[in-house]
């Protein structure tokens, strides 16, 4: 079989840990396009990514697990619409110590649509340690009242066993969603 | 009459008026009839909440849900406040603020008397059958949201626990391997504590922390060879929702059983065939997840068709599509394997 | 629009919106003109039509961003100008050299008019910009 190209995306709001998130499974130092954030009173991050963050992992047979991290910020939706297309999965970061969190969320949601309705999918909340509002019941009421439902878990992206549940987490949610499929199905390129 | 220590938050409020709060307390304090602390937490006596944010809806369904937090509507003129809530003005004066303080403690000490003579004997349950003892015990305590610490003594195993708060007051972590024998415990000591006894620990830096991951421990290391008493055995179940896995232990079987019950109602045995585990593990998966009020229970008898077309479409996970996929970057990114 | 300390003032914003009216004013087949932030925002604008300011920043710094990410993997040194040949006009984008915040350039032009000429007008106006700023 030739080498296929699989994609993971990453999303989420600024300072959610996208780029943390990628640097803790790519084998490449990740690639990234962050550069000085000039608006400091809405965030207080020093830098913004403004294309995209990329890493890679190289799977057995010379096929690739291409991960892009987008900006976070809606000035650069276009982003994601270029990114998301033909993603194995999407994986959003919510940050709960920002003023709105479920807005947030639903900004993502409605953003990833296409790729969340097909089950591929999930939602790491971080900062829940200290903030624990909005609530995971919260979160998933969000969710469901889209009519989309998705597995969310509380994670620090620090910890790379929780960007790796993460993972497993959305890979056993496309298996068990996706168990009999078509060839023509989007989730990789050859 | 003796000072209370009552604790204040804000919702939706800008940085700018929570700071103005946070140190109108410190100055008012001398002045007000008990003692108020500014908290971050949601599970306050009192919350100033701004009506037209979203996050004061959050604080209002917890209320109803705890009786806590009393939400203040905190307004400027011709803005309207939420029905039925006491309503503070801004610009925010020291006169007013203190007003309201004392408003609020004459109600909450209303409410903490009846609370207290309903609640004030020490509760002993004691389980002859039932082999969940702690874990449906901790279940029913916290499910009835009392407001009062708790104590809690099984088998010799003693903590605190505040049930409108989902909490555990630990003064140091619970010891792992002391777990097998909380669980094993014949009988259960609840006593609510006083005010006073109350102080002292939270003095003696005992700090809340969530309980859900001792209960959810309670189901998933409890009995394995039979269902909670609440879960009647030929029934199919699914779940309203994943579980919080970043906070809960689990095996890597956990999360397909998750991905298999968030779609479609399985009985035990189902359950079992589709992930390719013993009945044992999905019983006490599913007893983790029902102590976890994560369960909904669906057809009482799984002899009828099952409830999801899914159900015959569930493919092994060695002929998924994405099987060879997924195994490959579970093996190269060193997830441990199920 | 921005409201952060570290915007450019409304002296710097107006220097900007000054030097590309005069580059539209002299270059008449230069159709649009925009200086924004190296984050994705508007500083000064002279566009047609609908063109949105606000959406070609944040593009805008999103391509020279990207840019600069492939020149330093390629080793070739930091992006200077990205030239984009459409079917019926041309985009330039270059950064403004500035010694407290990055800015950028961008230029809209008719497909006519030759790649040369316009470069030259457009780093002209790009010169003039830093030197301007940079004495304020």
């Amino acid at each position: 079989m030739s080498p296929r190209e699989y994609k993971l995306i990453f999303t989420g709001s600024m300072g959610a840990g996208k780029t943390t998130a990628i640097a803790a499974i790519s084998e490449i130092p990740p690639i990234s396009t962050d550069v000085e954030n000039t608006d400091k009173l809405s965030h207080a991050k020093a830098t913004t990514t403004t294309a995209m963050d990329y890493g890679e992992v190289t799977l057995p047979e010379g096929h690739k697990l291409r991960l892009y991290g987008t900006p976070g910020q809606v000035r650069f939706d276009f982003m994601w619409k270029i990114l998301g297309k033909n993603a194995l999965g999407v994986v959003i970061l919510i940050d709960n110590s920002r003023p709105d969190p479920l807005a947030d969320l639903r900004e993502y949601l409605a953003a990833f649509r296409s790729t969340v309705a097909a089950s591929r999918a999930v939602i790491g909340i971080g900062r829940m340690d200290t903030h624990n509002l909005p609530s995971i019941d919260a979160f998933w009421s969000a969710t469901t009242e889209l009519g989309l439902t998705v597995p969310i878990i509380s994670i620090d992206v620090r910890r790379r066993d929780h960007v790796l549940l993460l993972l497993d987490v959305l890979f056993h949610q496309i298996e068990t969603a996706n168990p009999i499929f078509e060839d023509s199905e989007s989730g990789a390129t050859t | 009459m003796r000072q209370c220590r009552r604790t204040l938050t804000v919702v939706g409020l800008p940085v700018q008026k929570e700071l103005l709060v946070r140190s109108l307390l410190t100055v008012v304090n001398t002045r007000t009839r008990d003692l108020w602390y500014f908290s971050d937490s949601i599970d306050s006596d009192v919350a100033l909440c701004d009506p037209c944010s979203a996050l004061t809806l959050v604080a209002q369904k917890h209320a109803q849900r705890t009786g806590f937090p009393q939400c203040v509507s905190v307004v400027r003129e011709g803005v309207m406040a939420l029905p039925e809530t006491p309503v503070l003005s801004a610009p925010i004066y020291a006169s007013n603020f203190i007003a309201l303080l004392d408003a609020l403690s004459s109600t909450l000490s209303a409410r903490t008397t009846s609370v207290d003579a309903a609640t004030s004997a020490p509760l002993r349950i004691t389980f002859s059958e039932d082999k969940f003892r702690v874990g449906v015990a901790l279940h029913d305590l916290v499910g009835r949201a009392s407001r009062d610490v708790q104590r809690i003594d099984a088998n010799g195993v003693i903590f605190h626990v505040i049930p409108a708060a989902r909490a555990l007051l630990l003064r140091q972590p619970l010891d792992e391997d002391a777990l097998p024998h909380l669980f094993r415990a014949r009988d259960v000591s609840i006593t609510p504590l006083t005010e006073g006894q109350t102080q002292d620990l939270f003095g003696d830096g005992a700090k809340p922390q969530s309980i859900d991951w001792l209960l959810w421990r309670a189901g998933l290391d409890g009995p394995h060879d039979r269902l909670l008493p609440t879960l009647p055995p030929g029934a199919t179940f699914a779940l309203r929702r994943w579980p919080d896995f970043g906070r809960l232990k689990h095996q890597t079987f956990h999360l397909r059983m998750a991905a298999l019950l968030t779609r479609a109602a399985h009985s035990i045995d189902q359950l079992s065939a589709a992930v390719a585990q013993p009945v044992d593990e999905c019983r006490a998966f599913v007893n983790a997840c029902a102590l976890s009020d994560l369960v909904e229970v669906h057809q009482k008898d799984s002899a009828q068709e099952p409830s999801s077309k899914y159900f015959h479409q569930t493919v092994a996970p060695s002929t998924n599509r994405y099987a060879g996929i997924f195994r490959s970057i579970r093996h190269v990114l060193g997830f441990t394997q199920s | 629009m921005n409201a952060s300390v570290d915007t450019l003032g409304r002296t710097e914003s107006a220097i900007c919106q000054k030097q590309i009216d005069v580059l539209m004013l002299v270059h008449p087949e230069i159709n649009g003109a925009l200086v924004s932030t190296i984050d994705g925002f508007d500083v000064a604008a002279a566009l047609r039509g609908n063109l949105s300011a606000a959406k070609l920043s944040a593009m805008t710094s999103a391509l020279l961003a990207l840019g600069g990410a492939v020149t330093s993997e390629s080793g070739v040194g930091e992006c200077r100008d990205i030239v984009i040949e459409a079917s019926t006009g041309r985009v330039l984008l270059m950064d403004i050299p500035h010694t407290t915040r990055k800015l950028l350039l961008t230029v809209l032009c008719e497909s006519a008019v030759t790649l040369g000429q316009v470069l030259w007008a457009a780093r002209r106006c790009r010169q003039e910009l830093s030197r301007r700023l940079d004495t304020k």
